[in-house]
């Protein structure tokens, strides 16, 4: 494992090298390539997991520790309107049985590494393949960018309307990169646009957050549609899509929908949104010997619309949705939801649990969300109120057995306050609650059950981010806190939580994260994390969670996780980043995209080079 | 010792990873509806700022920027700034931008065009300035309080003189 490690870091620095070498960006005499642009972003990252004992009783050891190497390298040369580039993961874990000090425990037997990147599923890996390294070219593209045609064969991104039927956007914050990969080709002018794509899904294997190890290659789907927009005068927009999917669980899917946009009306008071769109899509039903038995078409439709008001100090937003059997189209896979759509959800992300699904993406759902922000010129303070309402229609086993309806309002303050030359004090933060009601239908009629009024589930959230500048040197601290309740008539035991199953009654959980952070002329910064969870899906095994990396107890009750992080940009194409402690597991959201990432104990490191 | 000579090497060259490049030009959808291109600001000081309604800094940063257009705008200077928010939350970010009274343009990134050629690793906020000469001669990935004295000084060594 040495010998790659060496590998490792000879492929980081070499790789690197040439960009510098050739110097193709200078139209100037001797460029290779004179007018070209070559562009190298190489991010070398290295993870030593710790496994602590989970339970010193058991006589049973922790897992052995292992290494990660992820190298990515990204490679874009730009020739004119043409570029051409690729993404290459490497990715190595250790130790493995060529180091002799693992070999040696397998005296009598054959060495088995601790951890293998390839999942047990047979799916697409070769076989006599290294257990410990693998390579993997995640993207490829050719793209041609001219001012009103521009076409990319290869990897590439697509989003139509408010992404209610494709929206594939990568998300490297939370590294998710689900691209299609095929071709597309646009016309844009400035009152029409046209887009064509077809392609299969691509999402990117080897993950910088996630756990190297039983990686599964997962089967594709196929998505080809089109996209037409027209602007008949500036500020109205006329758009129509349509797409088709053959999913890779067997199922078949088209949605064709349109939308009318128009801003600046009322004398520049008010802008609308309105889009619909109609699903259907038809599932193969299989017997016991795998013989087709059947269809089964469900259609379905989504509706979305959005007013925003502009008077002055106030600006009034109005969403509503109307979702029916307009499913969430993702990768299978247990802890990386990589959407190929994501509709408009009203919700907000402080209110998101680790039941991504059940919590704010629901298939079934019609719902209305009122946003007043207000501006207070004298004090330069932003107030924020919301209220939020839908019906969801969808039962979510282990998390809402019913049917139910949430309301959520918040409330949110943003104030800079100017101390003195050089000294400024900002402090943001904001407070929430959901709650959702249940709503069970009964022979056919709605009818709501008095007894389970407020007895089912809410959320109450808070949020606190203070900052203090003086000169070079910048204080932050942020403090989130999620609490939720269950309060139901006796206790319950989902069988859905795991294989060990989980009971509860009504103790809810309670999700705390802190962070403090010191920085110094913006390159330097120094923080320190506790957080704190008793959250029973954070230390469920399908999220990969548990303390530490604790394997799942059933017993535990809550655990705290200290970290500490040094990140060090000392020249603006150089970024070093060192943590080490303990990471609870959990979700992390950006954008309305949500992954969970694993829980972890040790160090890790992050190196980030860009030429 | 021949990779670290090597690493060091690499490191001591200029700090900018795309100063002195050409620029690529770009069409995106402005919250107004409009299509803009950068190449309509060709001649001017274009700063271009990539922001996302979810990034906490982005938030600070922006009545920074609102404050150098207020001041440099007469004198050449365009701000741009890219929300790199999905699809389903251009109605935030309209909101977000009326509330602060932002005068920049702002452009929609909904499909991640801009972000592939420009910031391929999503940094947020990340600013460039594109110089009249239609070349990028500054950089800067992230935000703390100060650094609008930064960009200010890079703007204005730019703009012509007088």
């Amino acid at each position: 494992m040495h010998r790659q490690a060496l590998l490792f870091a000879a492929l980081t620095l070499l790789a690197a090298a040439p960009a510098h070498a050739v110097q193709l960006g200078q139209p100037q005499p001797g460029s290779v390539l004179p007018g070209a642009n070559l562009k190298f972003s190489n991010t070398f990252y290295y993870k030593w997991n710790h496994f602590l004992d989970d339970n010193v009783d058991d006589d049973i050891d922790p897992s052995a520790d292992y290494h990660e190497f992820v190298n990515r390298l990204r490679a874009d040369l730009e020739i004119g309107k043409f570029s051409i580039g690729t993404q290459l993961d490497l990715v190595g874990i250790g130790p493995g049985c060529e180091d002799p000090a693992w070999a040696a425990k397998f005296e009598d037997g054959e060495c088995e590494p601790p951890r293998t990147l390839r999942g047990s599923g047979g799916l697409g890996w070769e076989p006599d393949a290294s257990p410990t390294f693998l390579p993997r070219l995640e993207k490829v593209w050719l793209k041609y960018r001219g001012k009103n045609v521009q076409f990319e064969i290869g990897d590439y991104y697509a989003a139509f309307g408010r992404g209610v039927i494709l929206s594939m956007v990568k998300k490297p914050e939370i590294d998710q990169d689900s691209s299609l990969l095929g071709g597309r080709f646009d016309i844009q002018t400035k009152r029409f646009d046209f887009t064509a794509l077809a392609g299969m899904t691509n999402p990117q294997e080897v993950s910088m957050e996630l756990r190297n190890t039983s990686i599964n290659r997962t089967p594709f789907s196929v998505i080809a549609g089109g996209q037409m927009k027209f602007r008949p005068v500036d500020g109205w927009e006329i758009g129509v899509h349509g797409a088709g999917y053959d999913l890779e669980v067997e199922e078949k899917k088209g949605a064709v929908g349109g939308y009318l946009e128009a801003n600046n009306l009322a004398a520049g008071y008010l802008d609308l949104f309105i889009e619909g769109n109609a699903l259907m899509s038809r599932q193969v039903q299989y017997g016991d010997g795998g013989e087709v038995l059947g269809s089964t078409l469900d259609p379905g439709w989504a509706f979305y619309g959005a007013a925003t008001g502009y008077f002055g100090a106030v600006t009034l937003t109005l969403e509503g949705k109307s979702y029916r059997n307009a499913r969430i189209l993702q990768r299978a896979g247990p802890v990386v939801p990589l959407q190929y759509n994501l509709p408009p959800t009203l919700e907000h992300e402080a209110s998101v649990t680790e039941a991504i699904n059940n919590t704010i993406q629901s298939q079934d759902v019609h719902g209305w969300k009122l946003q007043a922000d207000i501006w207070l010129l004298p004090t330069d303070t932003t107030l924020f109120a919301s209220f939020a309402n839908s019906f969801d229609g969808q039962r979510h086993p282990g998390f809402n057995e019913e049917r139910q309806i949430m309301i959520h309002p918040q409330v949110g303050i943003d104030q800079p306050i100017h101390l003195a030359e050089g000294k400024s004090l900002h402090l943001a933060g904001d407070v929430g609650y959901r709650h959702d009601f249940p709503w069970q239908f009964d022979e056919g009629h709605d009818e709501h059950v008095p007894d389970q009024f407020l007895s089912n589930f809410g959320v109450l959230h808070f949020r606190a981010d203070i900052g203090l500048t003086i000169g070079k040197h910048a204080f932050e601290i942020v403090s989130t806190y999620r609490r939720q309740h269950w309060t139901l008539e006796e206790e319950v035991c989902f069988e859905s939580l795991g294989d060990a199953g989980y009971c509860d009654s009504d103790d809810g959980w309670v999700s705390v994260e802190n962070a403090v952070s010191y920085t110094f002329m913006g390159k330097y910064t120094a923080a320190l994390h506790v957080d704190f969870t008793d959250d029973p899906l954070v230390q469920n095994a399908t999220t990969n969670g548990a303390p530490g990396n604790l394997h799942y107890d059933q017993g535990f009750k809550s655990s705290a996780y200290i970290g500490g992080e040094v990140i060090l940009k000392p020249i603006s194409n150089l970024e070093i980043a060192i943590f080490g402690g303990s990471q609870k597991a959990g979700i992390v959201c950006t954008g309305g995209a949500c992954r969970t990432v694993p829980a972890f104990t040790g160090v890790k490191s992050k190196v980030t080079v860009n030429f | 010792m021949r990779l670290l000579s090597l690493f060091l090497a690499a490191l001591l060259l200029p700090a900018s990873a795309m100063a002195g490049e050409n620029v690529t030009d770009l069409t995106l959808k402005s919250i107004d509806g409009t299509t803009v291109s950068l190449s309509d600001y060709k001649g001017k000081v274009i700063l271009v700022n990539f922001w996302a309604t979810w990034c906490a800094p982005c938030l600070k940063e922006m009545p920074k920027l609102n404050e150098l257009q207020a001041e440099l705008g007469d004198k050449g200077l365009q701000i741009i700034s890219i929300s790199a928010d999905d699809a389903k939350d251009q109605a935030k970010v309209k909101a977000t931008t009326r509330r602060m009274k932002y005068t920049p343009k702002v452009l929609l990134d909904t499909e991640a065009k801009a972000l592939e050629v420009y910031n391929p690793n999503k940094d947020m906020p990340f600013t460039f300035i594109i110089g009249p000469d239609w070349t990028i001669a500054h950089e800067k990935k992230g935000f703390t309080e100060g650094d609008e004295e930064k960009l200010k000084h890079w703007v204005e060594e730019l703009l012509p003189k007088g």
